[in-house]
């Protein structure tokens, strides 16, 4: 039985490390297993060196470090099938989501957004991170690793900047900006040089390009341009501070009438309220909008513009807009019969009259105009009844 | 005759945890003598497929492990846990039935004398 000596442990240990084995547990469990080997099989005045290296070669095919990626492969993907599970089952359900969501949605039926929603999220949160996950393992080159990556990425940061466009959640065009970013000036240059060097892969490489070139170019044709959002957003304040001006004459007016106004009448006292309120959540809209609840004069100096793409409404916003909609029914109610107009249109399809005043899926700056419109009508109606 | 390492793969995890039910403590060089020699060298566990299954074992919480000095070098002894010791049975009656299964499907006769 051979003896292994002090430094003999230090050079295998150390020529187990020098092979690419990193993980400490595997080193010393290899070094015991290759000491059992020497010690038992290599007689006492064996060539130790020789016999080492011969019965390291023993433990793999190619190289030694396969017993660590091999640990670590278990160790990582001991959920393998799970995870392979979950990625088919997340994928199926989203695209089943996608599909009945967009015809839910040119059917006009119920439940289409929470549908689309659900396909985009499920995608881009649960089916794409996995499928990289599992991906990954495939690719032996650490380029193609990074490349696939980044491909993934694009693909999670396009999906979540529609889903947060459609949803008029913020930060949808910074998403969508790192989306193109991402796959135009990382994953296209990366993608391309690796790929065009291959022979066998020239053909593949160039039509993919072209189409992320194409993806990248048909969403930039999509969006506006900044100079485009800046534009819109000084149309829409411009808008919002003629309607305002407008506003402030009518009532200018209906002071100067009522002065001589002595009836007392029930409407006026809703018709303040419902002024008061719209006028409420018109200035903490155009709080959410700009940071300023009065817009100034120069707002294009201060760059203070109602943009078009905010939505949502906070708690107490949204306890005003019920308040609102029952003072308009209230308010309609009493009309009724009488000359005025009503607040909302006589016509025959009530269910869109609904439809006209639920703001819910409504961008801010639609709301406004609304607002607006409500706030003139009644002071109208005031006038009509003063003058008669 | 020595068996290929695709049949030895799928077993090897059974295999591992019967032999530390039952021998209470053993390493890794030990484990594939024992198996060498109840097998007659049909079976040869590679270190290549027997370490890493050990790890993921370890990582699954079914063997826990002590070290032992020996001079410079560490020893690591494995042991069944008690959530192990359920798997034993589990795992060796599963490839009980599946062995039915296959003689079953692959026709196989068993010997009679």
């Amino acid at each position: 039985m051979y003896r292994i000596s002090d430094q003999q442990i230090d050079y295998i240990l150390n020529d187990i490390g020098a092979r690419g084995v990193e993980m400490e547990s595997l080193q010393q469990n290899l070094l015991d297993h290759v000491c059992c080997i020497i010690e038992n099989n290599l007689e006492e005045n064996g060539d130790f060196e020789s016999f080492y290296k011969k019965t390291i070669q023993t433990f793999y095919k190619d190289e030694l470090w396969e017993i660590e990626e091999e640990t670590l492969l278990l160790l990582t993907y001991k959920n393998y099938y799970t995870m392979k599970k979950v990625m088919i089952t997340s994928g199926s359900f989203s695209a089943a989501a996608m599909i009945f969501g967009i015809l839910f949605k040119f059917m006009h039926w119920p439940g289409a957004s929470a549908l689309i929603v659900l396909g985009i999220s499920t995608s881009s949160l649960i089916f794409l991170p996995l499928l990289f996950l599992l991906k990954v393992r495939d690719k032996q080159q650490v380029i193609d690793k990074i490349i696939l990556a980044f491909g993934i990425l694009s693909g999670i940061l396009l999906s979540l900047s529609i889903l947060f466009k459609i949803m008029h959640w913020p930060y949808s065009m910074i998403l969508g900006y790192s989306a193109v970013i991402s796959l135009g000036l990382i994953l296209l240059p990366l993608f391309f040089i690796t790929g065009i060097k291959k022979p066998d892969e020239k053909i593949n490489t160039v039509t993919m390009s072209i189409v992320m070139i194409m993806i990248c170019g048909l969403w930039l044709s999509l969006i506006r341009s900044p100079q485009g959002t800046k534009a819109l957003g000084i149309k829409n304040t411009t808008v919002f501070l003629i309607n305002e001006q407008i506003v402030a004459n009518e009532r200018k007016l209906n002071d100067e009438l009522s002065k001589n106004d002595t009836l007392v009448n029930e409407s006026t006292e809703i018709t303040n309220r419902i002024i008061e309120l719209c006028d409420q959540l018109k200035s903490s809209l155009v709080f959410m909008e700009t940071g300023v609840s009065m817009i100034p004069e120069d707002f294009e100096d201060k760059e203070l513009y109602i943009s078009d793409s905010g939505g949502g409404f906070d708690e107490k916003q949204q306890s005003n807009i019920d308040t609102l909609i029952a003072l308009i029914k209230e308010y309609n109610s009493k009309t009724e019969g009488s000359p005025l107009n009503k607040i909302l249109p006589n016509v025959k399809n009530k269910a869109n009259i609904d439809l006209a005043y639920r703001f819910d899926n409504d961008t801010h700056v639609e709301v406004l105009k609304h607002l607006t419109q409500i706030q003139l009508i009644v002071l109208q109606n005031e006038r009509l009844r003063v003058s008669k | 005759m020595i068996y290929s390492s695709e049949l030895i793969k799928g077993t090897l995890k059974t295999i591992v945890l019967k032999l530390l039910a039952d021998n209470k403590k053993m390493y890794g060089y030990e484990i594939t003598q024992r198996v060498k020699e109840l097998t007659l060298d049909k079976i040869q566990i590679t270190e290549g497929a027997l370490y890493p299954t050990l790890h993921a074992l370890e990582a699954d919480g079914l063997v826990t492990t002590e070290s032992e000095f020996i001079g410079k070098r560490v020893r690591k002894y494995y042991t069944l846990s008690p959530s192990g010791k359920n798997k034993t049975k589990e795992k060796v009656s599963e490839l009980a039935d599946f062995m039915e299964t296959m003689k079953f499907l692959l026709d196989i006769k068993t010997k009679t004398t």
